[in-house]
């Protein structure tokens, strides 16, 4: 599934500019340590953190995830925004919590 | 007596700081500034301490060996070494609890170790700008036994900051001083956390640009000036009725 269908099936906004149509997500990764993200995410996941420091634009670089997505409702800075446009990082944002992001990413065969 | 201090300072070692941050241009600016001390403090490296503390010999200002460590909760801690052969032997422990990754410079720039006239000797290859299998608890420890004291980095912020990781301040770990960001107001920051009104604030620059440095605004009360009183003012824990 790519970033686009999976945004439609949370009903979340992206807030990045559209998602290329080819990047699939390949997986779910949960994490609120970016230290621990940067170990042991997996490629092509996507990531659910309520972090929307500009770090977090970085770590999903380094490790080649799909896209973040926020929960919850976060406002995400609009320098993190910023900066994933100028690294083709997407962020999707979203009212539901982590917990129902991944239930729909499960029912979805993420 | 009051001595004007800036205990939070990145230089070209820092994959942040900006290429400006070189040994001599970090004391130059600190004496233009009008500081009496200032502490290097780069992120998990000790690397560059050598070089400006050579810099800073002649330079009349009192010079701080110091380390912001990132623990295993993401917590920044502004460590103070009394003399580079402590704040060296904190590199090492540091080192050695760093995972084993390669810094990416595309993504999060270089790392450059200087010689005191600001030649590039090395680059460092660790990913330094991560956390180190050491927690909040661990650090303090192993500071302290070197003769060290530690600050809990920019309580302010929502992110490394020991508030917002673990939540509270645990009582425990001993600190006198909170550092503040150089934009956050102290007394209105404090107001609105009465929780921590046993502890003093102390305002640093974090700075990543020669810019940022802080002139006269942020003082100790010291007996004398030197890393000794600097760090001995810092250990005492100060214990104020109410707390």
């Amino acid at each position: 599934m790519n970033i686009s269908e999976f945004s439609a099936k949370l009903g979340a906004r992206i807030l990045t500019g559209e998602p290329a149509e080819d990047t699939l997500i390949k997986g779910m990764y949960c994490c609120d340590l970016l230290s621990w993200v940067m170990s042991y995410a997996k490629k092509g996941s996507a990531w659910i953190t309520v972090h929307t420091h500009l770090n977090i634009v970085a770590v999903a670089t380094l490790m080649e995830l799909s896209c973040i997505i926020i929960p919850e409702g976060i406002e995400v800075d609009e320098t993190t925004i910023r900066k994933a446009v100028k690294e083709s990082v997407t962020i999707l944002g979203t009212k539901l919590s982590a917990y129902e992001i991944c239930c729909i990413a499960h029912d979805c065969g993420i | 007596m009051k001595y004007a201090v800036d205990l939070h300072i990145h230089s070209v070692l820092s994959p942040c700081a900006d290429k400006d941050m070189t040994p001599n241009n970090i004391v130059n600016m600190a004496k233009i500034k009008g500081l009496d001390a200032f502490a290097l403090t780069d992120h998990n490296s000790c690397a560059n301490l050598k070089a400006v503390s050579i810099c800073a010999e002649s330079s009349g200002l009192v010079f701080i060996p110091g380390m912001e460590v990132e623990t295993s909760e993401e917590v920044h801690l502004i460590c103070l070494l009394p003399d580079v052969e402590a704040a060296m032997e904190l590199q090492r422990i540091v080192y050695s609890a760093l995972p084993p990754m390669t810094n990416r410079d595309d993504i999060f720039g270089r790392q450059l170790i200087m010689d005191n006239t600001d030649n590039v000797i090395a680059e460092e290859s660790r990913m330094l700008l991560t956390a180190v299998a050491l927690s909040t608890e661990e650090v303090c420890s192993v500071v302290r036994q070197l003769g060290g004291a530690v600050i809990p980095a920019h309580v302010d912020r929502p992110s490394n900051s020991i508030l917002s990781n673990l939540g509270f301040i645990p009582e425990e770990l001993g600190f006198k001083y909170l550092e503040l960001s150089k934009h956050c107001s102290g007394a209105d920051f404090m107001a609105a956390h009465t929780e921590l009104g046993g502890y003093g604030s102390i305002i640093s620059s974090d700075a990543h640009d020669l810019g940022s440095i802080l002139e006269r605004e942020s003082f100790l009360e010291l007996p004398a000036l030197s890393p000794e009183s600097v760090i001995g003012d810092l250990s005492q824990f100060r214990h104020i009725s109410g707390r």
